[in-house]
């Protein structure tokens, strides 16, 4: 403990030049050359090997702590990065891509797919008018109680939730062999890489390479998919639907459509909040130049103070010359001091 | 209350010399009032019941799109108030402002205090990774004697059930106030013993606090509420966590569970040892080193004439951030196992120190 002590008071009475010169690591330029030349004090000569050997035993022994096997079933493709209009600053959505995609929704993935947070209601004066909605939802059946009070069958309305193909989780698992189809609702938030990876994993299925096992029955492959066998089979075709518009319906446009919709369902205030936020972001960087343009104001007296010594003795002549200005005030004082050095 | 606003806004005196960086305390201050305000505002909108919770809170964010902003709001500012707190350490750090013992130690409760606040805020909603955090956290508690007594008592049942959720909506309704208590006691002792300032503790030139640092930190403030605004308005999801919206599912546990990203650090001490109570150890040791390494840095600096410990300690926390960030799966378990080295490193630095404690104080 002594000679711990002994030791630690040494090294705190070394001067901080000394101490420097011994422990201060060279710059890696300096590596290469192996040594440091140093004009102030003597040169001194290092051996940089021993660098070298420590990092290389670091990495032998953490290589063999770890069998540095990768199994390639562990990982999957990643995503492509696509240009998403709706996703640049100040940009709304395509409101007829957003109808095409509710049509793609509604015949392609709504066989196996729920909506279970969304209203019907949120559609109107955004992909439909109102008359359209209600026709759409009225095609819907909703259990409800008549006026007597027993438990009916009725069609449904514009403030009801969008229905749910499954009655509950246990018949989605058995129609689906044990892979229960997940809301689509939250689904572009809900996955990493967002509209990118739902678009790489919508477009992205490909024949079994060869050396990777067949995939199960009812299972498709999919590099995109974590594991790479995914319980849907591949939806999106050329023409697979028939678009109102007369839009051509190629693969890659429904996926786009159907896509952009589900960034919709997921975020469907986007247009209100940059509605809302060019007014407050302007009014609030109004008030950010106003108040900045009052800080100087009070900044500028403190920041531009000049503080200045005078000789003892010599107050009184300063004092007099009330009205000159502060560089003839420092010539005084100059006077005054070179003076005094005489 | 009227003499104590004079002598907090008006005749406050502080160093002339203080750059911007330390003006991220005022925007700690705008923040927490405003996550006060939205906070009693959204406790309207929240339905306790684990089976509801989530579902009524997407729904009522769809339907309404005051609500909807009220929740980003909230959540926006909770990370920035966390994004604001590390910068304010880090500052504290450069310029030795943590050298006064009562302000550092409010300081480090308020923090711990916050982190609490942050775990209750983030289970609320019962999403797939909200449940599966909660039940990780919780059952720390069971590496103390009874700890398993005391987590079925906190859990009201055998798990995670609404029982559980009325607690931490309790909790999370409570503590905040702890904070504003904190917050005064921080603040008091602070203009008590002046601020430091960017010469290190040499008091040179002092003024008031009205006529300059009010205007001052009225511009930090907005411009801190222009750069907020854009980020809730234009990218509304910017610090939401993609796992969280999904409802909770009591048997899939998700393939990587992490916290957000200010309690990576501690976390990533908590996993790169296999043992459950030597990592609880490490995770409490890693939050003290933290938060004590002023002083550490000034004894370090005493006894070596090492004058960037600091820096070498914001290297190491970014670096903890990585490797709590990523899986324990091949190329990150190499880094696991040299950042254990570190932490080895990093032990024997400060129990080394301790021996010296009573020679410099």
């Amino acid at each position: 403990m002594t000679l711990i002590k002994q030791c630690s008071r040494l090294l705190a009475q070394s001067s901080p030049r000394n101490f420097y010169t011994r422990a201060l690591l060279p710059t890696v330029s300096h590596w290469r050359r192996g040594s440091k030349s140093n004009n102030s004090g003597p040169k001194f000569n290092y051996n940089y090997g021993f660098v070298g050997l420590l990092g290389a035993a670091v990495c032998s022994v953490g290589a063999a702590l770890n069998d540095g096997q990768i199994s390639a079933d562990e990982l999957e493709l990643a995503h492509g990065h696509m240009h998403w209009e709706h996703k640049e600053w100040f940009k709304s959505y395509d409101h007829k891509a957003l109808r095409r995609g509710f049509q793609v929704y509604k015949e392609v993935c709504q066989a196996c797919h729920s909506m279970q947070y969304f209203y019907w209601r949120l559609h109107v004066d955004v992909t439909h008018t109102k008359e359209e909605i209600k026709e759409i939802a009225a095609e819907y059946m909703y259990p409800g109680v008549d006026d007597d009070g027993n438990a009916i069958e009725r069609p449904g309305d514009i403030q009801d939730i969008m229905p749910a193909p499954y009655e509950n989780e246990i018949k989605a698992r058995l129609a689906n062999n044990g892979a229960e189809p997940p809301d689509l609702t939250l689904i572009n938030i809900a996955r990493e890489g967002n509209e990118d990876y739902l678009f790489s994993l919508l477009t992205g299925y490909e024949e079994v390479p060869a050396g990777q096992a067949e995939p199960a029955e009812g299972q498709a492959y999919n590099p995109y998919f974590h594991g790479y066998y995914i319980g849907m089979a591949q939806q999106l075709y050329n023409e697979s639907v028939d678009y109102e518009d007369g839009t051509i319906p190629y693969q890659s446009q429904i996926a786009k459509d159907v896509i952009q919709y589900l960034s919709w369902t997921s975020h469907p205030w986007m247009d209100e909040s940059i509605m809302y936020g060019m007014k407050a972001i302007s009014s609030a960087a109004l008030l950010t130049l106003f108040t900045y343009i009052l800080m100087r104001t009070r900044r500028n007296g403190f920041r531009s103070r000049q503080i200045h010594f005078t000789v003892p003795g010599h107050e009184k002549s300063i004092a007099k010359n009330g009205n000159v200005s502060n560089f003839s005030k420092y010539k005084q004082v100059d006077d005054a001091l070179s003076k005094m050095k005489r | 209350m009227y003499v104590l606003l004079h002598i907090f806004l008006i005749y406050a005196s502080l160093p002339l010399n203080i750059n911007f960086s330390y003006n991220f305390g005022v925007i700690l201050l705008f923040i927490f009032i405003f996550l006060l305000i939205t906070g009693l505002m959204s406790v309207i909108f929240y339905n306790s019941s684990l089976e509801m919770s989530f579902y009524n809170l997407i729904l009522h964010s769809f339907n309404s799109f005051f609500y909807f902003t009220l929740r980003v709001i909230h959540n926006t500012l909770a990370n920035l108030f966390f994004l604001f707190m590390f910068f304010h350490i880090f500052r504290s750090w450069f310029f030795t402002s943590s050298n006064n013992l009562f302000v550092l130690t409010t300081g480090i409760a308020m923090f711990l205090v916050s982190c609490a606040i942050a775990f209750f805020g983030y289970c609320l909603p019962m999403g797939q990774m909200s449940y599966w955090a909660s039940i990780v956290i919780f059952s720390l508690l069971t590496v103390i004697p009874f700890g398993v007594l005391i987590l079925l008592y906190l859990f009201g049942s055998f798990s995670i059930s609404s029982r559980t959720l009325s607690l931490l909506f309790l909790l999370h309704f409570i503590t905040p106030f702890v904070l504003l208590i904190l917050f005064f006691l921080h603040y008091n002792y602070l203009h008590a013993s002046l601020s430091s300032n960017t010469f290190k503790n040499d008091f040179l030139d002092l003024t008031s606090f009205y006529p300059l640092f009010i205007f001052l930190d009225a511009f930090i403030v907005f411009l801190f509420l222009t750069f907020f605004l854009f980020i809730i308005f234009i990218s509304s999801y910017l610090f939401f966590e993609s796992a969280n919206f999904l409802a909770f599912n009591t048997l899939v546990t998700p393939l990587h569970i992490y916290p957000d990203w200010f309690l990576l650090f501690p976390y990533a001490a908590l996993r790169s040892i296999d043992n459950k109570l030597i990592g609880v150890f490490l995770l409490i040791f890693i939050l003290l080193f933290f938060f004590y390494s002023p002083v550490i840095n000034s004894l370090l600096t005493r006894l070596t004439h090492f004058y960037t410990f600091h820096t070498v300690l914001i290297y190491l926390f970014f670096l903890l951030m990585f490797v709590g960030s990523n899986p324990s799966v091949y190329p990150y378990s190499l880094v696991v196992i040299f950042f254990q080295f570190i932490l080895y490193i990093l032990i024997f630095i400060y129990f080394f120190l301790l021996l010296f404690l009573n020679e410099t104080f």
